[in-house]
């Protein structure tokens, strides 16, 4: 018998998840937003929870439906498809996937995490093998993490820094934003973990030569 | 949805096995009739190696040739043959790797292998060096990739890399040292030449054929042993010139080994320089020498390139989220509309095209040769030429041309 779609794990974002996270999702509605705009149906393929509120200018249908529930869809005309978080929690992710492509008068919108921490075996080689079932003309865009700073008057946030300065006339408000290199930043999260495991048995090695107890000397063999 | 593999054989082998899971998880997961096709005649069931195949037909072409499948697929080039012979709505050709590499140039299967990729089918892959390479050689074929899944069960990786702080390195260098592409004795001789302390460990079924004094020599080691070796391994040494997916690092990953390799194809898919290997050139036994002293002396730098090999490991896909995307790509060839025949055959004339020059070429270089080797003999059969060769070959002769050597100082 064929596997049905389960969920294997909570929901990795809610209102409870790491801030980062939650904006993370956050901006992927806000990329569907100018398509659901324009729909008739908008239907937010989803395990639990509910979708965040469609974009003003949307005056159609809103559907929230679970992932073996997709094949409801047939036959809608300007639908648009949103399936974030979802396709990493199934077990088997066939049914899905065949269900999604088979919707012929649809805009899809699929999220893959690039999840090369192992959590998951969805990662840029997994993506690899979903693009290639995926229908021409498909088009691909990255979601990137962003690191930044700001500065500015002080506010309810709690700062990383306080700079004060006198002298002079006021300064201008400062916000500065760079793309993440996720490699990177995993790659050195990485290096400290294997480099305290080595220095720790390391340590344990020379301490264990340190404690051995010393070759006795035997005194010489007496002549007889 | 009607499936048959065809397979020259069932021997326990890593393309069969590949095969033989997607089968299995096809018929057991996704409710798939999945028939293995025997194209070779055998006396008996073959399929040693394999403890059941509970839920799979094994039949022979005959038998296939009466019945209708939805997906006939072929798994390896010489299986083409007989791919169009069984009745099915669509066919396939699961491309393991391109392998006319595994002949040497002058082999007349070397161009019978490369123009079964112009056939018209649709293909499906496991590495993504392939597929680029498909969709250059045949833009206007489908291929699906799907990558192979490891056995999480067997290859059970451990939560964290025990540091090798101060024991001598453990190399472990697999495969079969006659087949000319996998550099096995290469690998041992550099291996071999590491001058800190190490252990070097060969697998291989034919130690006989090794021609190099090694540390250990291990043979005929089923799945579950090998993981236990990869456990008590440092790095595996790969030199190998062809492979597919390459999953022998990968294998070692899992277990906590790290990978010094060349870049053979199929090594991108997972491996990345200074972060979980290390990359040596071609022919550089010296530099691969080299890389392994690295190892034996900066620990540090081994036990980070093993926590990340084993970090990668982790992502790495088992045969079920495998055979998922292999299910898929099946119902895709199934309903996709039929290849182009006519684009097929426009490739497959341009190669074959390509193979009769080159055979052409060949041939006229044999003739020359040929005939430089007949001018030799009819001098050699000269009076007075034989007589001297004669003479060489006796104790007399012998000494007195090594004199002649020594005199000349050649």
């Amino acid at each position: 018998m064929p596997r049905r779609a389960m969920p294997t794990w909570e929901d990795r974002i809610k209102q409870s998840s790491e801030p980062a996270l939650r904006a993370e999702r956050d901006a992927r509605y806000r990329y569907a937003a100018p398509a659901i705009a324009n729909a008739v149906v908008w239907c937010d393929v989803r395990l639990e929870g509910e979708p965040p509120a469609p974009p003003e200018a949307f005056a159609g249908e809103v559907l929230v439906l679970a992932p073996g529930d997709v094949h409801q869809l047939k036959g809608k005309r300007d639908v648009v498809v949103t399936c974030f978080d979802v396709i990493e929690r199934l077990d088997n992710v066939a049914p899905l996937i065949e269900a999604l492509e088979s919707l012929k008068h649809a805009t899809v919108l699929i999220s893959v995490p690039n999840d090369v921490a192992g959590q998951t075996a969805w990662s840029e080689g997994s993506f690899a093998e979903l693009r290639s079932l995926l229908p021409d003309g498909h088009t691909v865009a990255n979601q990137t993490a962003l690191s930044g700073s700001s500065i500015g008057p002080e506010n309810a946030n709690a700062p990383t820094h306080f700079i004060a300065s006198w002298g002079g006339g006021a300064l201008e408000d400062v916000r500065e934003v760079a793309e993440l290199d996720l490699d990177e930043q995993r790659d050195w999260v990485r290096r400290q973990l294997a480099d305290l495991a080595f220095y720790k048995a390391a340590y344990e090695e020379l301490r264990g030569e340190r404690d051995r107890p010393a070759p006795r000397e035997l005194p010489p063999a007496s002549s007889s | 949805m009607r499936v048959a593999f065809l397979v020259n054989d069932l021997q326990l082998s890593g393309g069969i096995g590949v095969v033989v899971r997607h089968a299995r998880g096809l018929a057991a997961d996704h409710g798939m009739d999945v028939s293995l096709v025997l194209v070779r005649d055998w006396d008996l069931p073959h399929w040693s190696g394999y403890d059941d195949l509970p839920h799979l037909h094994v039949i022979s072409l005959e038998e296939a040739r009466e019945r209708r499948f939805d997906v006939a697929v072929a798994t390896w080039w010489e299986t083409t043959f007989s791919l169009f012979t069984v009745p099915a709505k669509r066919h396939a050709y699961f491309v393991q790797s391109l392998e006319d590499r595994f002949y040497e140039p002058d082999n007349a299967e070397r161009v019978g292998a490369a123009l079964t990729l112009d056939l018209p089918v649709a293909f499906i892959t496991e590495a993504r060096w392939i597929q680029r390479t498909l969709a250059e050689l045949r833009p206007d074929a489908p291929c699906h990739l799907v990558r192979n899944g490891i056995d999480k069960e067997v290859f059970a990786s451990p939560a964290t890399v025990e540091p090798n702080v101060a024991a001598p390195l453990r190399i472990l260098i697999e495969g079969d040292p006659t087949v000319w592409f996998k550099g096995v004795r290469e690998a041992a001789k550099a291996a071999m030449a590491v001058r800190a302390p190490r252990r070097v460990t060969v697998v291989t079924g034919r130690p006989e054929a090794l021609e190099v004094d090694v540390d250990r020599v291990i043979t005929h080691v089923p799945h579950r042993e090998m993981a236990a070796l990869y456990a008590d391994t440092d790095v595996v040494l790969k030199l190998s010139r062809v492979e597919g997916m390459f999953g022998p690092p990968l294998e070692g990953f899992h277990m906590g080994a790290t990978c010094v390799t060349t870049e053979v194809t199929g090594h991108d898919e997972y491996i990345e320089h200074g972060r979980n290997a290390l990359l040596v050139d071609w022919d550089d036994q010296t530099g691969t020498t080299r890389q392994l002293e690295l190892l034996a002396k900066d620990r540090r730098l081994l036990h980070e390139l093993r926590s990340n090999a084993l970090a990668t490991a982790r992502g790495w896909p088992d045969w079920s989220h495998a055979t998922q995307f292999m299910a898929i790509a099946l119902h895709r060839i199934a309903t996709s509309k039929e290849p182009d025949a006519t684009r097929a055959a426009e490739a497959m004339m341009a190669d074959l095209r390509g193979g009769i020059e080159q055979y052409g070429v060949h041939l006229q270089e044999r003739l020359e040769y040929a005939r430089d080797a007949a001018k030799l003999e009819k001098v050699k059969a000269l009076p007075g030429i034989a007589q001297a060769n004669r003479a060489r070959q006796t104790r007399l002769g012998r000494y007195t041309v090594r004199f002649l050597r020594k005199l000349l100082g050649r």
